[in-house]
């Protein structure tokens, strides 16, 4: 849930929008800069190491796989 | 005959299309045809011809001169008119040539400097990240690169029916992949990920990272550092120089190596490493040493850029 929010509130400052729409597409929605930043916000606040490159091919293009996706790194 | 709207709307799809494709096989044409007339000459005739339709362009070029001008003249205002004006011409000469040797890249033979430490970071293949700026033959340092490694990787503006048709990146070992493709960002982590070298142009506008630039606010593109931070590699810094004799000069310096491959990698390290460096903190080294190898030539860098935007 903590990483949800962190991922949410990371876009929504980025969009200036504060209703995100988890089925948005994750690189359309914030640039591919932000999208760096994010993941290594996200490595550094909850001491994981994401394998970045899956983030950008296969079935990860919403925001919501993405934080599943996350989700599942952060606890294996 | 009557001919469906959407038939017609498909014939003029193709039509535009057609006339795109024959206008850039004629520009490509022409450039080739301009590019075999220069080969003809020396590197030093060319250079001088060069520099010479470039300080006309600019002579003609109102907007571009006058940014330059106020660019330098910002930058460095203990210069004279006179002085700020001719360094604006010298420079934009310089550049031109810079950017038309990337026609013959593989032609060219740089120099290159580095420490011993840098030098096994280019040698070792395990990939760097390299910030570098538009100074002197823009693509001098992914070509130094290409010496040590086959996976030298940069991004460029060319437009691919150029780059393409002409070949003039992999005939110097370099992969450039084209700024405007819309995987150009995942190409670029993908490439540094499988240990290629990345050599950026960090020295423009991006509304990216605070840095202060010629004592002046500003923004810059800190995709490189995030490259480097993401992947764990050492982040190097690389420019190219223009000698008198036309010689390309390319220098290389550590800017920062992660702890792991500090303790692997290099002999010795300073106690700053330890901490995690920001993105922030590293953008603005970057820049500092941007500042100052630009005081030291600065007719070798692209002045005209609208780089303190507001």
């Amino acid at each position: 849930m903590l990483i949800q929010q962190s991922i949410i509130q990371f876009i929504e400052e980025k969009t200036h929008n504060q209703s995100t729409d988890l089925s948005d597409h994750l690189l359309n929605t914030i640039k591919s800069f932000d999208f760096m930043m994010l993941i290594l916000e996200l490595e550094q606040k909850f001491n994981l190491r994401l394998p970045f490159e899956q983030a950008l091919s296969g079935n990860l293009k919403q925001i919501d796989q993405f934080i599943s996706w996350v989700e599942y790194h952060h606890e294996s | 005959m009557k001919v469906k709207r959407s038939d017609r709307s498909n014939t003029n799809v193709w039509a535009s299309e057609q006339l795109r494709s024959i206008k850039q096989k004629s520009l490509s044409k022409l450039i080739k045809l301009i590019i075999s007339g220069l080969t003809q000459l020396t590197r030093t005739k060319r250079k001088t011809l060069i520099k010479n339709i470039g300080k006309t362009l600019l002579y003609f070029a109102k907007k571009t001169r006058l940014r330059a001008i106020k660019n330098i003249a910002n930058a460095m205002p203990e210069l004279s008119l006179k002085e700020v004006s001719d360094l604006a011409f010298d420079a934009y000469g310089n550049c031109a040539f810079g950017v038309v040797e990337s026609f013959w890249l593989a032609e060219i033979e740089p120099e290159i400097f580095c420490d011993e430490d840098t030098l096994r970071i280019l040698q070792s293949g395990e990939g760097a990240c390299i910030a570098t700026m538009h100074m002197g033959c823009y693509e001098a340092v992914p070509l130094a690169i290409a010496k040590f490694s086959n996976q030298s990787v940069t991004l460029t503006n060319i437009p691919s029916f150029i780059a393409d048709s002409m070949d003039f990146y992999s005939a110097a070992n370099i992969t450039a992949i084209n700024k405007k493709s819309t995987n150009a960002f995942s190409e670029l982590l993908k490439e540094s990920a499988s240990n290629a070298y990345i050599s950026l142009h960090c020295d423009l506008y991006a509304n990216q990272t605070d840095v202060t630039f010629f004592g002046k606010k500003t923004k810059a593109p800190a995709g490189i550092v995030l490259l480097a931070k993401m992947n764990r590699k050492p982040l190097l810094l690389a420019y190219a120089i223009y000698q008198g004799d036309g010689h390309v000069q390319v220098f290389f310096e550590t800017l920062y190596v992660n702890q792991k491959q500090t303790d692997t990698n290099l002999s010795e390290h300073s106690s700053e490493q330890k901490a995690e460096v920001t993105v922030e903190q590293l953008m603005s080294n970057i820049y500092q040493r941007f500042e100052h190898i630009i005081r030291q030539y600065p007719n070798q860098w692209y002045w005209s850029y609208n780089r303190w935007k507001k």
